[in-house]
């Protein structure tokens, strides 16, 4: 390996502890007796140390409050049926968006056959239009970028 | 940050405020010190921070157990104030410049703000301003969080190349930043 390479790794999986025994030796070796790949190691040293110096920070107690109170005021506007349906929809919904979409476009299908084959009267029609509403407003709900929903993978069921 | 029982998450999945608390208590500071490495100030951190929670708290019901809680924190965080970042800083700015006279009058700072000036960390801080977000947020993990490859990867939605090849070239700009800084000390 030549020195770029090595550089490479005492950059990124050797400072890291991502190197296997054998390739770790195989760097270590080249490193004892390279004059510039030593100096790396030292600086990178350096700005390992510098971090570890660091403390996290606790954000204030007005914090902790202001989500308290975001929460709670939500779901006090949210005890009525509506709330309950979006409720009893979500946990339907919730693992996959596709599952979502799919379980959308399948009330969308049952609500349009109940309107069609019942003879439905004014409050009928104003109910689906009501809950297709509140259904199309809950799969909107379901694009948040931030919160991710590929959840599961391999990785992460190691890591728990 | 610290670890987070499975039966705490089941009570906080089913609303008890309590459980919830506990989370926050766990994982506040883990997210508030990484939302102050990416957005300009304290104030910003701490609206990041309350996004942050209010989301997990409305998405625990959906939060499946194969995966790692934390791993989950973590990328609901990073995505948060990368985007928050990218929302307002160039509004932000905007404002900074107009304000500019009145904020030098003034000149008050948060508590925070005097921390993060404690000349260790404000170096360091001068230092990792000097990186983009994406490079900022895999060094904090990588060096502040600990979190090894996989983890990152897991955290951040990348490969675990691109973990590698963001962690590379932001330690070589931290090289590069940190010589530019003290160039007697490191040649
Ligand atoms: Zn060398």
């Amino acid at each position: 390996m030549n020195c770029d390479k090595i550089k490479n790794m005492l950059m990124t999986d050797h400072l890291d502890h991502e190197l296997g025994d054998k390739k770790r030796e195989l760097v270590d070796q080249h490193v004892s007796h390279c004059k510039s790949c030593q100096e790396l190691v030292r600086a990178l040293q350096d700005q390992r140390s510098a971090f570890s110096q660091i403390t996290p920070h606790t954000p204030p107690v007005q914090v902790w409050q202001n989500i308290h109170d975001a929460i709670t005021n939500k779901e006090s506007c949210l005890k009525g049926w509506k709330g309950r349906l979006i409720d009893t929809i979500g946990s339907l919904l919730a693992p996959k968006p596709i599952l979502a979409l799919g379980s959308v476009f399948a009330m969308m299908l049952i609500l349009m056959a109940v309107g069609t084959t019942h003879i439905a009267g004014r409050s009928q029609h104003a109910y689906e239009a009501e809950a297709l509403t509140i259904l199309a407003s809950y799969s909107a709900s379901l694009d948040q970028v931030d919160v991710p929903t590929d959840f599961g993978t391999d990785i992460e069921k190691f890591l728990l | 940050m610290v670890d987070i029982a499975r039966e705490t998450i089941e009570r906080a999945a089913r609303n008890d405020m309590a459980a919830f608390k506990e989370i926050y208590q766990a994982a506040s500071p883990f997210v508030y010190s990484l939302a102050l490495r990416i957005v300009p100030n304290s104030a910003d951190a701490q609206e990041v921070t309350q996004d942050v929670f209010i989301k997990i708290y409305h998405h625990l019901s959906s939060f499946r157990f194969s995966s790692a809680f934390k791993t989950w924190i973590y990328r609901i965080t990073v995505n948060t104030a990368i985007n928050y970042h990218r929302k307002y800083a160039k509004e932000k700015q905007r404002r900074v410049n107009n304000e500019h006279v009145l904020d030098l009058a003034s000149s008050s700072s948060s508590s925070d703000e005097k921390a993060l000036q404690g000349d260790h960390e404000a170096q360091l801080n001068m230092l990792l301003g000097s990186l983009t977000l994406e490079h900022r947020a895999c060094i904090v993990l990588r060096e502040i969080e600990g979190l090894n490859y996989q983890q990152m990867a897991s955290a951040l939605s990348i490969p675990v190349n691109t973990v590698r090849s963001r962690l590379k070239r932001a330690r070589q700009a931290l090289l590069q930043a940190a010589r530019k800084e003290s160039p007697y000390e490191l040649r």
